[in-house]
């Protein structure tokens, strides 16, 4: 009796098997890299990955208002900022916490929540990334020069113009590496420091701004892609 | 499981397990078993790219690489575990999936009679079903079900056993 359920069952399973076909088969796709920093593993952090989403989001819908009801655009403004200053960027944009920040930092439970960085904070930042091995240069973009380039990238919608004060914009700064130096480990550092609301790997933006260029007809969106 | 981890980053077998090359090569007959138990292809292949991020990263802590490939189909096994664990409750909270191979809503081209069959096989109790996949499609030996199930190769044996005889009275053979 057995043999007869035993062929039964292995021909049943053969034919199950045989409907997965080699060729159609879709490829494994490489593990990311964990990175190791001081002997302590990390996975590539959430946050920093929400961040890109946030902005890739805005990039994607031109502008967002992430709350509403909020009486003026200002997180909008901020995020919208943030995803687009890609001609004066340098490599790497690190901005910094304001008061109506959206970024998860800012807001929740974390001590600076609600706040904008502080001075102490801010220049804790930019003294880290200058000590960087990796780091070219720096430049700090205070709110006035961020509100001129918002005025040049959004002279033509007035309303935003209209709602967006210079305090909405985030103080940044701008990051210019060493031709060949890795990133990841300088913007996961950042990202975890006080004060820092997003970090922003401007040329992963710009290969996945790329990519989602010759897809817009199908309604891909760049926030599939994470930086 | 079976397959022995090192509790930290101590040092190791010299040669390091290759867990890509392991998905290389098996790569189909991972998905076809995995296939098999949760039954519709996309999870498969979603289980099987889980576990080899998962293996991959625990890569360093294998002590014995002769059984990287145990290791792997533990992997997978306990990915399609956790699958249809995860379905249990979809299910209660309405949310669907694709129909799985077995059922007649199936898109996938399966002769009647050998739905039966697999249809039965989901009917049996999980160990004995995972052990019939794993002797019967991957034709692994008692000790290999054994390593790749974290049981004893006895309980194999009697698993089976018990397993066919069930599957059998499932079909309503004649003892």
């Amino acid at each position: 009796m057995n043999q007869n359920v035993e062929a039964r069952l292995r021909a049943a399973l053969g034919e199950a098997a045989d409907t997965v076909d080699t060729t159609t088969l879709r490829p494994l796709v490489a593990p990311r890299k964990r990175i190791v920093f001081g002997g302590l593993r990390l996975r590539r952090p959430v946050l920093a990955v929400a961040g890109a989403a946030v902005a890739a989001v805005a990039v994607a819908g031109g502008l967002v208002f992430f709350r509403p009801v909020a009486p003026t655009a200002t997180p909008a403004a901020g995020t919208a900022y943030a995803a687009q200053t890609t001609s004066t960027a340098g490599d790497i944009s690190v901005f910094l916490c304001t008061k109506t920040s959206p970024y998860p930092p800012c807001r929740g439970d974390s001590p600076g929540a609600g706040r904008a960085a502080t001075q102490e904070e801010i220049k804790a930042v930019g003294r880290m990334l200058r000590s960087r091995p990796e780091v070219d240069s720096v430049i700090f973009e205070d709110r006035q020069t961020a509100f001129e380039n918002f005025k040049r990238m959004y002279q033509d919608n007035k309303v935003l113009l209209a709602a967006t004060k210079p305090d909405d914009l985030p103080e940044s700064y701008r990051v210019y590496l060493k031709p060949g130096a890795d990133p990841h480990l300088l913007v996961e550092s950042v990202q975890a420091m006080p004060g820092v609301a997003t970090v922003i790997d401007q040329r992963c933006m710009e290969r996945a701004k790329r990519q989602a260029d010759p897809a817009k007809g199908t309604g891909a969106t760049p926030s599939a892609v994470t930086c | 499981m079976r397959v022995e981890l090192a509790a930290t980053d101590e040092p190791v077998a010299s040669e390091q397990v290759d867990v890509a090359e392991i998905f290389a090569a098996h790569h189909v007959g991972l998905v076809r078993l995995a296939l098999m138990l949760v039954g519709d292809r996309p999870t498969a292949e979603d289980v099987v790219q889980e576990a080899f991020e998962r293996t991959h990263a625990g890569r360093r802590r294998l002590r014995d690489p002769a059984k990287g490939l145990a290791y792997v189909r533990s992997a997978v096994l306990n990915g399609c575990r956790s699958v249809l664990r995860k379905r249990a409750f979809a299910f209660r909270r309405g949310v669907p999936y694709e129909p799985p191979i077995w059922s007649a809503e199936s898109t996938v081209l399966i002769a009647e009679e050998r739905r039966e069959v697999l249809a039965a096989l989901q009917r049996l109790p999980r160990r004995q079903r995972e052990a019939l996949i794993l002797r019967y499609y991957l034709d692994l030996s008692d000790q290999e079900i054994a390593d790749v199930m974290s049981i004893g190769a006895s309980t194999v044996r009697s698993t089976i056993a018990r397993g066919l005889a069930a599957l059998g009275r499932n079909l309503g053979e004649e003892a």
